[in-house]
């Protein structure tokens, strides 16, 4: 007859194995926070924000034109490459969960070919292909990267015309800004460990 | 003293039980807005098209049009970051409240 204690032993010692293995690493769904990722896109917000706004009282002006300033997109594209480095070096996953779901919305929202509207509707097929097969946190920024560079597009396409004051929304509020936006908004977590959107350093 | 079993599981579900919250959170407060601001763009755009002379070039307003369907994309897989975030911190609660059961119950540090 075996006394409470003992039980209570025996069921420990063949329980602990199997908890150990369990708890022996914790799980990591997620990249670790860099400081240098936070500020960098920080920076690359307020010198995207300043810019903009530069270009827009400069619209129609030689000094607003794409030509008077394309450095500023080598500068900025140069810099997000640093960071997506620095994003692929803590990479946690090979891709994101999200990557395939978006693929496949995207291909059921596509419009129709007969659709009337004053401006070209987007190819949501060049949008597909460019979602890249990553990390979630390498993924947003490569595609912060992808909104410059359509900055850059809509910069070089409007001419002499510059950067107009309806741009300012379509850029800074949607846009590239909505993109920044939820790559600090993620940076936030990650340094917190927890939700940011709606926390003390929540945006 | 032996594992209790109603213990453990309370211990288990205590720790997850925030999980679906903090994702519904993150859902409303920043992946709802930012979805409806896009769209709010989208409608500027065509309607800035609308006027004449229009502000921006055809090449233009589809560089800004492709501009928000990324950024739809991006929000997405912000959201996924955040929803990935909050299930890493709900396992390793769930995790660490067995830990704490378990070592309470063999009264000695079995798993570290």
């Amino acid at each position: 007859m075996t006394t409470p204690w003992l039980r209570g032993a025996a069921r420990a010692a063949l329980v602990a194995p199997l908890l150990g293995a369990l708890l022996a690493c914790t799980v990591h769904l997620v990249s670790d926070y860099d400081e240098q990722i936070d500020a960098g896109l920080s920076e690359l917000n307020t010198d995207v924000t300043a810019f903009v706004n530069k270009m827009i009282a400069s619209a129609g002006q030689p000094a607003g034109t794409y030509d008077a300033n394309k450095d500023f997109y080598t500068t900025a594209s140069a810099k997000m490459d640093t960071l997506i480095v620095r994003a692929q070096a803590h990479k946690a996953l090979d891709s994101c969960p999200s990557t395939e779901l978006v693929k496949q919305a995207l291909a059921k929202v596509a419009p129709p070919a007969a659709s009337h509207s004053p401006i070209p509707l987007p190819d949501v097929s060049q949008a597909l292909a460019q979602v890249p097969k990553d990390d979630c946190s390498v993924v947003l920024l490569q595609l912060i990267k992808q909104g410059l560079g359509q900055l850059e597009t809509f910069h070089r396409a409007q001419g002499a015309l510059g950067i107009p004051k309806e741009a300012h929304d379509p850029i800074l509020v949607g846009g590239l800004g909505s993109l920044l936006h939820g790559a600090i908004v993620v940076e936030i977590a990650l340094k917190t460990g927890q939700s940011a959107a709606g926390g003390p350093g929540g945006t | 003293m032996a594992l209790d079993t109603d213990a453990l599981v309370e211990s288990m579900v205590s720790a997850g039980e925030t999980l679906s919250g903090s994702i519904w959170h993150d859902m409303e407060t920043f992946a709802v807005p930012e979805l409806k601001k896009i769209a709010v763009q989208i409608v500027a755009i065509e309607e800035a098209m609308l006027k004449t002379p229009p502000p921006f070039t055809q090449e233009g307003a589809q560089a800004l049009l492709n501009m928000q369907v990324t950024a739809t994309v991006g929000v997405i897989v912000a959201m996924t970051t955040l929803t990935m975030l909050s299930v890493q911190t709900a396992v390793n609660s769930i995790l660490a409240a067995v830990k704490n059961v378990v070592n309470k119950a063999v009264k000695f540090t079995l798993i570290a």
